[in-house]
């Protein structure tokens, strides 16, 4: 899962390089067609090519910037769905620094053949809560279906004895 | 305070009983007595809340994980009462200090023995007692049962 300045940074990044690429073409499109250019003979012509060249790399940097700009104050205000989508995000292209810690593999593991620094996935726990959240998660269980216990014996029926409860743990 | 061991007592049989026990403070998170210990003491809640606990393992540790909880006018560590005379859960004062009133077996029967209509009611009071503890975790144990199934089948 990213963190939320390396969310922002790759907004930023984003931005700048659409940015840019955008600005490099429109202003490239809009210099070639104007009427100031002269495109008859091979001279002029390359002449024309130099003058859009320039105008376009300097307008694409010019929307770098911008982009680069747009893309930092958006990452900014997105920067807590990075949390949300952050499992989504999560793949193999990632950037291995954010990972969590994995164990590595033991010396005495069998040779790979690129690297030994293979991450032991069969070892790998899931997210876990920490235990003192899970043991309040079991008592929180505990307590609706006791209430919903309590609730079949005050008036027992079928409907009450399988009655569902909000419990995360069977939902 | 009325005491749900003690329904239908009169105030002096009621009287008589409490004058057999010794009041006890317990400290928010200190145990009143733990699974496995000899039970010889009954304890009647006059404040706070119990918590009773049983252990688990939970993630490769043994932790104490909460079944019930008791609150003031209610009965602790019937075990006192009932062979083989084990605490078979564990009880701690739950957030704040609780205050209880212990009531030793031996006294306890022997005032049974001298007024068997005042024994006579807190026996069925007694059975009220376990009669619903039982009810609570038979109905429990039937809903986990049923989602096990459930999970087995799907």
């Amino acid at each position: 899962m990213d963190t939320d300045g390396e969310w922002i940074m790759r907004s930023a990044g984003i931005g700048a390089s659409l940015g840019g690429v955008a600005g490099f073409f429109c202003a490239a499109y809009i210099m070639a067609t104007m009427d100031v250019l002269s495109w008859t003979g091979v001279v002029d012509t390359v002449e024309s090519v130099v003058v859009v060249f320039i105008f376009a790399v300097m307008i694409g940097s010019l929307c770098t910037a911008i982009g680069g700009l747009a893309g930092l104050v958006l990452g900014f205000v997105t920067s807590p769905l990075s949390r949300v989508f952050g499992a989504a995000t999560r793949s193999e292209s990632s950037n291995p620094s954010v990972q969590p810690e994995l164990p590595l593999a033991k010396a005495a593991a069998p040779a790979r053949f690129f690297s030994d620094r293979v991450p032991i996935s069969p070892a790998v726990p899931p997210l876990q809560v920490p235990i003192d959240v899970l043991l309040l998660q079991i008592e929180n269980h505990v307590r609706l279906e006791q209430a919903a216990a309590e609730s079949f014996i005050a008036f027992p029926s079928q409907a009450r004895l399988h009655s569902k409860t909000t419990s995360p743990f069977v939902n | 305070m009325t005491h749900e061991l003690l329904n239908g007592l009169s105030s002096v049989e009621a009287g008589q009983v409490l004058e057999l026990g010794t009041r006890l403070i317990v400290p928010s998170g200190v145990s009143l007595f733990r699974l496995g210990d000899p039970a010889d003491r009954l304890f009647l809640t006059e404040r706070g809340r119990i918590k009773l606990t049983m252990p688990m393992q939970v993630r490769g540790r043994e932790e104490d994980v909460f079944v019930e909880e008791r609150s003031s006018g209610q009965t602790v560590g019937w075990s006192a009462l009932i062979p083989p005379y084990r605490f078979t859960l564990t009880a701690t004062a739950a957030l704040f200090e609780a205050e209880v009133i212990a009531l030793p077996r031996e006294a306890f029967l022997q005032y049974f023995a001298a007024n068997p209509a005042a024994g006579y009611k807190i026996a069925l009071n007694l059975a009220v007692i376990i009669g619903h503890r039982l009810q609570l975790f038979q109905t429990m144990w039937l809903r986990e049962m049923q989602r096990t199934v459930e999970v087995r089948s799907a």
